[in-house]
């Protein structure tokens, strides 16, 4: 599998512009091999514009991309052999079954021999649960069915990338827990492109995560990366038993310090402290504050955002510009 | 989908893809196999290919019977009346017809999303062009010109002691096949073009009713690059009656608008947003 700098996409300054209107402008994307790559934003953020670019459904009004290092707007047909693809709303032939519209897409793909073919289409329908409906036309199936179906014809042909467009969305609890399993099922063969504003999802299965807004990259990291700050300052929670006036004096007084608030509620006192030497901080904090006998403290522990507060602070921050 | 994900080993079933034969195909024909199949199952795999024929067979075969079977002319210019019912409205009808079937085939597609699903696989967008109108071309063919056309040559032989000769009339039904095929293009082209079908029904009956209603009033040079004569020259031909001179300009005009029908759907098509 040829790739670019081993980033099965890689984009550059990739933008798309509708009658003078920004919907994407920029885009700087790298999606390492065998990742699961959440590509997050609110809605009209330009998440499913950019899917189209990488698929050739539509152009890049600027810059480029590369899938597979292959060219997608010159190289379209080669990149969408290697491609599984699953749309927001997916919709097929309603006069076909679940049965043909995956022999349909398998031969896209596949010449022969028709019992392989075959073969994987069972194995398909078996991994989305639609073997007992196989052969009932399209046009009877619930949005859930449609989506399942989707999965299926997507993963067909062995896709090297998988591009998802909001796999779960029109999903039941149950059915977003299979479709995340089955992503994390598929790691090991394939890289996982999806689009999504369920941010659960997000932070169960991605190694990496992008948000978009308003056509613009706003965050670009490894999910943990992102959890932690995102190359900001670390900070650490302290809950503390007691005056702790004097504790703080000490704390603050460290070089390794930046920065240190306080609330006090219920008798407890809570810290923020952030520091610019995580070691230090580790090695030493609990010293320094236990220093004084009359304190105990409750709970200490490095802070971690969820992808919520991330997702909420950056579009927000955007918002406010 | 849990319970039967269950059962199912993933670690087989995501496995590599050995023994299957990937598909070959030139890139600006890619998928275009797959696509034609996929249109022609469309035709003949559900019910739509035989009502078009029952309905193309009930309009111009039963025409053409009660004409045969009612004009009490003597038997050559019997002949030469049926032969001119059946041809001219075949032509006419058809196109009209092709217009009222194909208005949907892009624009349905574009709409709900297939077309997008399409091409999203690796098909190239030349090949969903040319397998429509090639599936709609062999569907029309077989079930509005051929079978009506063979019955209505059967029907003849059998109601009119005089024989209607075979290669004349086969030439006739070339230009009923011409004229069928400037209406299917004319209709995907605008397909390509428009988003709606109303606009595409609206151009495509609107031009086929100009050419019954003004035909008698636009002079000569223009009415030969239309497919407008096509009814008389498909009736003259039938018939081996003296047609003008020019008679070919029509139809090689007719040919010419097919071809840069076809390449203006291409093109427009290639630039589609979906």
């Amino acid at each position: 599998m040829s790739t670019s700098n081993g980033h099965v996409i890689h984009t550059q300054e990739l933008s798309k512009s509708y009658q003078g209107v920004n919907a994407l402008q920029g885009l700087n994307l790298q999606v390492p091999k065998n990742s699961i790559y959440g590509f997050l934003g609110p809605n009209g953020a330009g998440k499913s514009t950019t899917i189209k670019m990488l698929l050739g459904l539509t152009r890049p009004t600027a810059g480029k991309a590369l899938i597979f290092g292959k060219d997608i707007t010159r190289e379209s047909l080669a990149v969408r052999r290697k491609v599984g693809y699953l749309a927001q709303d997916p919709r097929y032939y309603g006069h076909m079954t679940a049965r043909q519209t995956l022999r349909y897409t398998a031969r896209f793909f596949y010449s022969g021999p028709k019992d392989l073919i075959e073969a994987r289409i069972e194995e398909m329908l078996a991994l989305v649960g639609l073997d007992d409906k196989a052969d009932r036309p399209i046009k009877g199936f619930s949005g859930g069915e449609r989506q399942r179906l989707g999965i299926a014809q997507a993963e067909v042909n062995y896709p090297d990338l998988l591009i998802l467009d909001e796999p779960a969305a029109a999903l039941d609890p149950m059915g977003r827990r299979d479709v995340l399993e089955v992503m994390e099922k598929l790691r090991k063969y394939t890289t996982i492109f999806y689009s999504t504003h369920i941010l659960d999802d997000v932070q169960r299965v991605s190694d990496r995560v992008a948000i978009l807004n308003h056509g613009r990259l706003v965050a670009e990291a490894p999910i943990e990366e992102l959890l932690n700050g995102n190359g900001s300052a670390p900070v650490y929670s302290v809950t503390i038993k007691g005056d702790a006036s004097q504790a703080q004096k000490r704390v603050a007084g460290q070089a390794w310090v930046q920065a240190l608030t306080a609330e006090a509620k219920d008798g407890l006192t809570t810290w923020q402290v952030s520091v610019n030497e995580e070691e230090a901080a580790e090695d030493q904090m609990l010293c320094l504050i236990l220093e004084d006998r009359n304190l105990r403290v409750k709970s200490f522990g490095r802070k971690t955002h969820n992808l919520e507060e991330v997702f909420v602070s950056m579009v927000g921050e955007e918002k406010s510009k | 989908m849990s319970a039967q994900s269950k059962s199912v080993n993933h670690e087989l079933i995501l496995a590599a893809r050995q023994g299957l034969i990937p598909v070959r195909e030139r890139a600006w024909l890619g998928g275009f196999g797959n696509m034609l199949r996929k249109e022609l199952g469309q035709w003949w795999g559900t019910r739509m290919g035989w009502v078009q024929t029952l309905i193309w067979v009930l309009i111009l075969n039963g025409i053409s019977t009660i004409v045969a079977l009612t004009d009490s002319l003597p038997p050559n210019a019997l002949l030469q009346s049926v032969v001119q019912t059946f041809l001219p409205m075949s032509v006419g009808i058809i196109g009209l017809g092709t217009v009222i079937t194909v208005q949907g085939a892009i624009v349905g597609e574009k709409q709900l999303g297939t077309a997008a699903w399409a091409i999203s696989k690796p098909v190239s967008r030349s090949a969903f062009i040319l397998a429509k109108t090639l599936a709609y071309a062999v569907g029309f063919f077989v079930a509005a010109i051929l079978i009506p056309s063979a019955l209505f040559f059967v029907t003849v032989r059998a109601l009119i002691p005089v024989q209607l000769p075979l290669v004349p009339f086969l030439y006739g039904v070339g230009i009923v096949i011409v004229g069928q095929l400037f209406y299917l293009t004319l209709t995907l082209m605008l397909g390509t073009f428009f988003n709606s079908r109303g606009p595409i029904a609206g151009i495509g009956i609107g031009f086929f009713m100009a050419g019954l209603l003004l035909k008698s009033f636009i002079p000569q040079q223009v009415l030969i690059a239309t497919p407008w004569p096509l009814p008389e020259i498909a009736a003259g031909l039938a018939l081996g009656s003296e047609l003008p001179a020019i008679w070919p300009v029509p139809v090689a005009a007719t040919a010419i608008w097919i071809v840069v029908m076809t390449i203006a759907a291409l093109w427009r098509f290639g630039r589609e947003e979906f």
